[in-house]
């Protein structure tokens, strides 16, 4: 046996734990998914067996389908805010001060490290229809009557973007951080101006980074669960919600399971179109 | 040197022997912890609601329980008013509930049945069942906690006092209202109450008036404290709501009254049942036999909620907030086929889903 190979046994070894763990927590619960989607729900008693019922109500219901397809586009509409909001942040934070930048990183950041509770309920102090925003415009006389600012697409949208934000701005900087500076001032130096050097240079150097930070919030949106309900007043469903409700309300394990698998497959494509585009940007 | 004697020592072999030494070594404490549990006679696992109903069981419901009877309570906190069955049934297939009692909805009730998963409960370990209505006592357990579905509104923005359902639908009210997505069986059957005089059958027609409604609805809530919520910011200044949080809400000076629609309201209670395989169903009768005494009982008619204990008495205060002791408003009161609501459950959450994304 070679030095080589060792030296592979002895990494191996210090995996198991997590090896374990993973096994325990992640592929046999994930197995026994597998097992349940293919289960029978009738009369609230559920028949192990090889069925193809909740594959073929996902397709044939008219309402699960639409719902992954609404998830979907919200999770895109988040992704493409987050951009939207997070790019300048990282082009900021890639040309300011240390201390700055600390103060920038800590806002960005800042989302995270309060309980999602709280952070709605802090949303409904300021969108509400008695809300800060809302008080403000009819005292100065802007409006009439409350602005419909949550409870809606709209605030769930916001509330999202507000904690996801910093999974796109961490790796836009990191993409940004390592473009060499010196190439984007020899194009100024040879007249071009902010907006081409931007297009040009900056851009598509940071096109990992988009890449990254764009999977990461459409897979972490595709699963967002709590804030829909508390801002969309239930009325903006998302396919998290139908495999809750479906496993707490009818107790139907197997269709809960069909459409978590449907979650996991359309997250794991997502994952493997980013990989290929990037490895496309990376070849270019 | 030292590498190469500790790369001879770590074989194929010992990656495997040290994985499941590995395993059995991490399982090992999570074992003898739960044997260590379940021989204990002085344990009880109990679940507990969260927000104020969860205060008034600590306060009222467990802990004197674990003084007079020297007893140790576990708690788990529930998220909302039902316990998760679907957990619960997972566990008990697995042979470890994780409770010694389970409050159940009348329709877990009948799942719990057909699934198996509660114990019939011994009678003669419950003496106090003499002093309970033989309509409040199940073979899995009492009935407690009664309470009303009607509607709650606010005093002074509602004028006059509502008496029926179909003020939700009023154009002056626009924009104020919301009605539950929790326990939607309930809105779908008030929907229909209010404008086909029976709660059966939930169909398209149901759903065109829940779409008549849909403009001036502010928020589907989930849970009693979202809708808490709403009324405290001021969102809505009525929906269909249960009478204890009203009741609760009013003490705090929100001006709030619970009224019974003359179309008919709805009266609930949950079953405690015992899970099957808990680990102290001795101890688990004990509480029931205590809980619906007329002490506790009391106690909960003074939170807000009704009682099946023929020895409590009500003040006229009290009998006027759990209204189950009224048999003039008791009149409007109407039944619920708890069978229809489980077995349609999938199909009307379908229809109230189509409906949600119309």
């Amino acid at each position: 046996m070679s030095l080589n190979s060792d030296q592979n046994y002895g990494a191996l070894w210090l995996l198991t734990p997590t090896v374990l763990l993973y096994l325990a927590t992640f592929l046999f619960p994930l197995i026994l998914l597998g097992v349940l989607s293919f289960a029978k729900f009738e009369a609230s008693i559920t028949t192990l067996g090889f069925y193809f019922d909740n594959y073929i109500k996902i397709f044939s219901d008219g309402i699960t389908l639409k719902i992954f397809f609404q998830t979907v586009r919200l999770s895109i509409y988040i992704t493409f805010w987050c951009l939207i909001l997070g790019y300048p942040v990282a082009l900021l934070m890639r040309s300011c001060s240390p201390k700055i930048k600390m103060i920038l990183l800590f806002c960005v950041v800042s989302p995270l490290l309060t309980s999602i509770i709280v952070r709605n309920v802090a949303w409904l102090l300021i969108l509400g229809r008695s809300g800060m925003i809302n008080d403000t415009l009819i005292q100065w006389e802007l409006i009439s009557k409350p602005l419909p600012l949550m409870y809606n697409e709209f605030g769930v949208i916001l509330a999202v973007v507000h904690v996801y934000l910093s999974f796109m701005v961490l790796p836009l900087f990191g993409a940004l951080s390592s473009i060499n500076s010196s190439i984007e001032e020899a194009a100024s130096s040879l007249g071009a101006p902010f907006w081409r050097v931007f297009l040009s240079i900056t851009l598509p150097l940071s096109l990992p980074g988009i890449m990254a930070g764009c999977t990461l919030v459409f897979i972490l949106s595709m699963g967002v669960y709590l804030t829909p309900v508390i801002m969309g007043g239930n009325f903006i469903l998302t396919l998290p919600m139908l495999i809750t409700e479906s496993v707490r309300e009818q107790y139907d394990w197997p269709y809960a399971s069909a459409m978590a698998l449907m979650l996991l497959l359309a997250i794991g494509f997502m994952v493997v179109l980013s990989s290929g585009l990037q490895r496309l940007v990376s070849r270019r | 040197m030292k590498k190469t004697i500790i790369n001879k020592g770590i074989k194929r072999r010992t990656v495997i022997k040290s994985a499941i030494a590995a395993g059995v070594g991490l399982s090992t404490p999570y074992f003898f912890v739960q044997a260590h549990a379940s021989s204990d006679p002085k344990v009880m696992n109990m679940y507990n609601f969260d927000g104020s109903l969860g205060e008034f069981y600590t306060e009222h419901w467990y802990k004197p329980f674990q003084e007079k009877f020297d007893v140790k309570m576990n708690f788990i906190k529930l998220k909302g008013s039902r316990v998760p069955l679907e957990k619960v049934q997972a566990q008990i297939n697995a042979g470890k509930p994780e409770t010694d009692l389970m409050p159940m909805h009348q329709d877990q009730v009948i799942f719990a049945e057909r699934n198996n998963l509660a114990m019939e409960v011994d009678a003669s370990k419950i003496p106090e069942f003499s002093n309970y209505y033989e309509k409040g006592i199940t073979k899995y357990g009492p009935k407690m906690v009664l309470w009303c579905y009607g509607l709650a509104y606010n005093t002074e923005l509602v004028k006059p006092a509502p008496t029926s359902w179909k003020v939700l639908w009023d154009p002056q009210y626009a924009g104020k209202v919301a009605v539950n997505e929790g326990l939607k069986d309930q809105c779908l059957q008030m929907v229909n109450l209010a404008w086909k005089g029976s709660p059966y059958p939930v169909d398209a027609e149901t759903f065109k008036h829940l779409s008549d409604l849909r403009p001036s609805l502010v928020a589907l809530w989930s849970g009693g404290a979202d809708a808490e919520q709403l009324f405290r910011n001021g969102e809505i200044v009525m929906t269909p709501f249960w009478n204890g949080r009203v009741t609760k809400l009013r003490g705090e000076g929100l001006p709030l009254k619970f009224a019974t629609p003359t179309e008919g309201f709805f009266v609930r209670s949950s079953v405690y049942g015992i899970p099957r395989g808990a680990r102290n169903p001795e101890m688990a009768h004990e509480w029931l036999n205590w809980v619906i005494g007329a002490g506790p009982q009391k106690k909960m008619v003074e939170y807000g909620y009704g009682t099946f204990n023929k020895l409590v008495e009500h003040t006229p205060e009290e009998a006027a907030n759990v209204i189950v002791s009224d048999p003039e408003v008791m009149k409007y009161a109407v039944s619920e086929d708890f069978n229809q609501i489980l077995d349609n459950g999938k199909e009307w959450t379908d229809m109230w889903n189509k409906w949600k994304s119309s």
